[in-house]
């Protein structure tokens, strides 16, 4: 008996890091994009768009990949306030959505995240482990979506076919 | 397997964070200390038995240093860093 599960590997998404105080990135960001998330560890959505608030001064805005020359018009990195810091980091990450029945199989195996839905509810978003790595682990839909270095992508894949038995 | 509490993502994983050292230790001056004694700084942490206020870094998380103390016996964590936002 497998796991009921679909597994989307390796995604790209259009990613800015973005750091600074929290005043100077939220009024920034007010003006181009909307509010940023209160809540450590959680994010807000603005249609296809996520800001992420993932570390003291750091948050990360999630976009669809052919959204990113759209957003780098927006966002002007160039042109931005010298008090934050606004990086192109599209190419950093590759991203798996592991979506059905038993996701939270899969990633109990992965991570050692409390991905209970009390301790990771629906708009948490945060850094931790997946299969030893640092990932960017969020949820999406009735599963989950996380972001790893570019590099251990097929690697990470293989490891989910290890899990899956297959 | 310790639970660390986090200032910003609260209680994780032991493997999600980097052992800082001990905090306090005074660093010498590599130009006026004997090459042994510049040697024992870098290599030798100091493991007293008991309460100890050690530094962590949260590298597999939010990017964070704080400050814990931990007693080195029971490993009980008896002060975490507060709460930041």
């Amino acid at each position: 008996m497998g796991y009921d599960v679909k597994i989307e590997r390796n995604l790209l998404h259009a990613l800015f890091d973005l750091k600074g105080s929290v005043e100077d990135v939220s009024s920034y960001l007010k003006e181009h994009i909307g509010s940023i998330p209160v809540e450590p560890n959680s994010y807000v959505t603005y249609g296809n768009l996520r800001v992420l608030y993932l570390g003291i001064n750091h948050w990360i805005l999630l976009a669809p990949i052919d959204e990113e020359q759209k957003l780098l018009e927006l966002l002007k990195p160039e042109f931005c306030p010298a008090s934050i810091s606004i990086v192109l980091i599209s190419d950093t990450l590759k991203f798996f959505r592991i979506n059905g029945a038993n996701a939270d199989d899969i990633m109990a195996v992965a991570s050692p995240l409390n991905l209970n839905a009390d301790a990771f509810t629906n708009n948490s978003a945060t850094f931790s482990e997946v299969f030893g790595l640092k990932a960017l682990i969020m949820r999406h839909g009735d599963g989950y979506q996380f972001g790893i270095d570019q590099s251990f992508g097929d690697m990470i894949s293989d490891y989910l076919d290890l899990t899956m038995a297959r | 397997m310790l639970l660390i509490n986090c200032p910003f993502c609260k209680e994780r994983n032991e493997t999600e964070f980097v052992y800082g050292g001990p905090v306090g230790v005074d660093r010498p001056d590599p130009n006026a200390v004997a090459d042994q004694e510049w040697v024992d700084f870098l290599t030798l942490v100091p493991n007293p038995t008991g309460p100890v206020f050690e530094k962590w870094w949260h590298a597999r998380g939010c990017g964070e240093w704080f400050v814990i103390c931990r007693d080195t016996v029971t490993h009980e964590i008896l002060e975490s860093p507060d709460e930041k936002s």
